[in-house]
């Protein structure tokens, strides 16, 4: 399987010449009742390239990827995969897909050559490829030792990657991943993410989706921000960092009396006119004109009884341009303050 | 790869996945285990079983035109001697002696027998009079059926028919159920006791049903068998709302795999896992508890259509309920054991009143129970043909409604 390579040369990053698209997706629109999950959805991936799909939970990514996948029906808008409408041409369009949903779409009662056997058989693929295939993903994913032990004592992290591991059964050309690095330790992320680098340069196109931003600029050439269903940044990640402008981010760990107090939060939104977004670790203030308003800032929050201990200012990233278009915050989705700006 | 093919993989996998999940032990151990402690302790409520303080008083008569023909006479009087023969072996249940068939008839009116035979060379050949509810009479057709079938009269039965005289003239109580009659039709294509289980009971006296003439082993064989069938097929049902719930059913949708392949295979595998929960049952209660399940051929289609029928019924549970693999096995946990008390499973019908068992004939697991018991006693593929169509019926109207529940919630997306 040629996309295993054993090379670990990095992507090509921002700027990167677009090779002719693998996969387009073009104005997906989707609602569920009442609520606009997708929104003129948009963007091409080419060969090669990893394309993140960045935004907080609820945002629309999964949706995305369930059209793509021809899991569920857009109202309007199409997908293509290789030239394969995933609206009228869904079987052919699904064989050069390779898909690892969110959640664990393993059996745990069952190995883990036993989990890939069963769904290269689903896939159609004959047994002396099955086999040899199976032995290739196995490697790729460091699960050859233990391949015929039942999944149920596996790791997080090996549980994780066995279920990336069965998305590449039947040598797809495009790998759609949903957050597939949720809930596992530092070391098995850093696994999965060099597998996917891997995969890309082996020509997979893959559309990776998360909240985690350190992710997407890790891996990701390109990158579109979503939020409500609707793109609200997209381009190679300095082109889209860029948006942030001067903007920083001035974090401050959870300081102690505060945050358990709505009144008091209530009160320094309304005496701060930018987004102040408060989750349970932290508070964050987004400084759109960069330091030089710091000095304002800190004596507001002065003035409010929030200690400074710990205080920082961070430089921006895609969470600080995420934060400063939409004023939540990307990992939780909590809404936040933005004072009377809006 | 093809549809039948994926729906096999699918199928297979579930199979793998109840035997992985401790189904050897709850679907054979603890079935036997019921099998054997009920049909223990509810020996006496059987006829067929039920050995009374004194045995019964049968008279056995030639037909009354039969006496006066020659040969035909002579052959009758012979078949009226074998039937005394062979009754009397049961020594513990019968005291049997020949007799006129009036003087028969009468002796079972003043109480001075506790049942007639009436043997004649036209149809019904064996005619069973015998006073309204009578336990005697339910436990001499029993013996009668297997002196029948063991004689090779394969396609005899007895037949309760309509009333000779009305009871209240004889002498019987007036209930509306006066004197019964049952015959013996040797040759005749269904015996109308099996093949229509519902009809029977509507007979009344409860003494040509199917459960009649069955021992509490051969009745709870059969009986815990169905319940436990329904059991093992929503386990393999289960395992596909288990699918819907961890992400493995839109992994297997992305591959590829149409709705109605992926529900088919379900369906495949909650029949197939039925079938062979039966045939294993069938083995062993044959092995340790004697029982016949009988026709081969009628008992494998009865199988099958049945488990078919309750893996329909398994689909629609799952369609209507929330794709969480909890709520479906606990709710059809709950609506299959309230099945196997409605269709007789677990209290025998022979105890139940007589409206409750007409009143519940109807359910899949009630017409399996009644199917199987007259297979065991002797019922061919036609006898039981209606009980084949009704549930082949049911599966396929349970299929249509769980899909149309299903592309109405609009649960699968494409």
């Amino acid at each position: 399987m040629s996309v295993f390579s054993s090379a670990t040369a990095p992507m090509g990053a921002a700027g990167s010449r677009a090779p002719a698209p693998l996969v387009a997706v073009d104005g997906l629109r989707k609602r569920f009742g009442a609520t606009v999950a997708l929104d003129g959805v948009s963007f091409a991936v080419g060969p090669g390239e990893i394309f993140g799909l960045l935004g907080p939970n609820g945002a629309g990514k999964s949706t995305t990827l369930a059209i793509m996948a021809g899991l569920v029906r857009p109202d309007a808008g199409d997908v293509h995969v290789g030239g394969h409408s995933i609206s009228r041409e869904r079987q052919q369009a699904q064989r050069l897909l390779g898909v690892v949903p969110q959640g664990l779409a393993i059996y745990e009662e069952y190995t883990a050559w036993q989990n890939l056997n069963y769904f290269a058989a689903l896939r159609g693929i004959d047994k002396p490829r099955r086999r040899r295939q199976i032995g290739e993903i196995l490697a790729i994913t460091g699960l050859t030792e233990v391949a015929h032990r039942k999944v149920a004592g596996f790791s997080g992290g090996m549980k994780r990657r066995l279920n990336i591991g069965i998305g590449l059964l039947g040598d797809p050309k495009v790998l759609l991943l949903d957050e597939p690095t949720v809930g596992i330790d530092p070391q098995s992320r850093r696994h999965i993410l060099d597998s996917v680098r891997r995969l890309a340069q082996g020509g997979m196109a893959v559309v990776y989706t998360t909240h985690y931003m350190e992710e997407v600029e890790y891996l990701c050439s390109r990158v579109a921000i979503i939020d409500r269903g609707r793109i609200i940044a997209h381009g190679p990640i300095d082109e889209v960092r860029a948006l942030a402008g001067d903007a920083v981010v001035l974090r401050l760990p959870s300081p102690q009396g505060f945050m358990d107090d709505p009144g008091r939060l209530a009160a320094l939104r309304r005496a701060l006119p930018l987004p102040v977004e408060a989750t349970a670790g932290e508070l964050r203030v987004v400084l759109p004109e960069g330091s030089r308003q710091a000095p304002e800032v800190i004596g507001t929050l002065q003035r409010h009884g929030v200690a400074l201990d710990g205080m920082r200012l961070e430089s921006p990233n895609l969470e600080t341009v995420f934060l400063a278009l939409t004023g939540k915050a990307l990992r939780d989705g909590t809404e936040t303050g933005k004072g009377d700006v809006e | 790869m093809s549809a039948a093919r994926q729906v096999g993989a699918i199928a297979v996998h579930h199979l793998h996945r109840v035997l992985r999940g401790g189904a050897p032990v709850w679907l054979v151990v603890i079935p036997l285990a019921l099998i054997y402690v009920l049909g223990v302790t509810m020996h006496g409520f059987f006829a067929a079983e039920y050995a009374p303080p004194e045995p019964y008083r049968v008279l056995v008569a030639p037909a009354q035109g039969a006496q006066d023909a020659g040969e035909r006479a002579a052959a009758v009087a012979q078949r009226a001697v074998t039937i005394v023969e062979h009754v009397s072996h049961a020594r513990e249940y019968f005291s049997a002696s020949l007799a006129a068939a009036e003087q028969a008839r009468r002796a079972v009116l003043d109480r001075t027998a506790d049942v007639a035979v009436i043997v004649s060379d036209e149809e019904p050949q064996l005619t069973i009079v015998a006073p309204p509810e009578s336990i005697a009479a339910a436990s001499l057709a029993h013996h009668l059926r297997r002196f029948l079938a063991a004689s090779g009269s394969e396609q005899s039965g007895l037949e309760q028919s309509g009333l000779e005289q009305s009871g209240s003239e004889q002498g019987f109580p007036p209930s509306g159920a006066a004197g019964r009659e049952i015959q013996a039709a040797a040759g005749t294509a269904a015996p109308a006791g099996t093949a229509a289980p519902a009809e029977s009971m509507a007979a009344g006296a409860g003494t040509n049903t199917p459960w009649s003439g069955a021992g509490a082993f051969e009745y709870f064989s059969i009986a815990i068998t169905v319940m436990f069938m329904t059991f093992a097929a929503h386990s393999a049902m289960t395992y596909s709302a288990q699918d819907r719930k961890t992400g493995a059913y839109l992994r297997i949708r992305s591959m590829g795999v149409s709705r109605g392949t992926y529900l088919a295979g379900g369906v495949v595998s909650a029949a197939a896992i039925g079938t062979a929960f039966a045939l294993t049952m069938a083995v062993v209660t044959g092995a340790l508890f004697r029982v016949d399940w009988g026709d081969p051929v009628a008992w494998f289609l009865m199988t099958v259509t049945g488990a078919a029928s309750i893996a329909a019924l398994s689909f629609c549970i799952m369609a209507v309920l929330p794709a969480n693999p909890k709520t479906v096995e606990s709710a059809g946990g709950t609506i299959y054991t309230l099945l196997a008390f409605l269709g007789g499973s677990t209290v025998p019908l022979n105890i139940m009143p007589d409206w409750f068992a007409r009143l519940f004939a109807w359910l899949p697991n009630r017409r399996m129970l009644d199917a199987f018991l007259a297979i065991a006693q002797g019922a061919s593929v036609q006898a039981v043909s209606g009980d084949l169509a009704a549930l082949a019926g049911i599966a396929a109207a349970l299929l249509a409604a769980g899909w149309a529940v299903l592309a109405v919630a609009r649960k699968e997306g494409v």
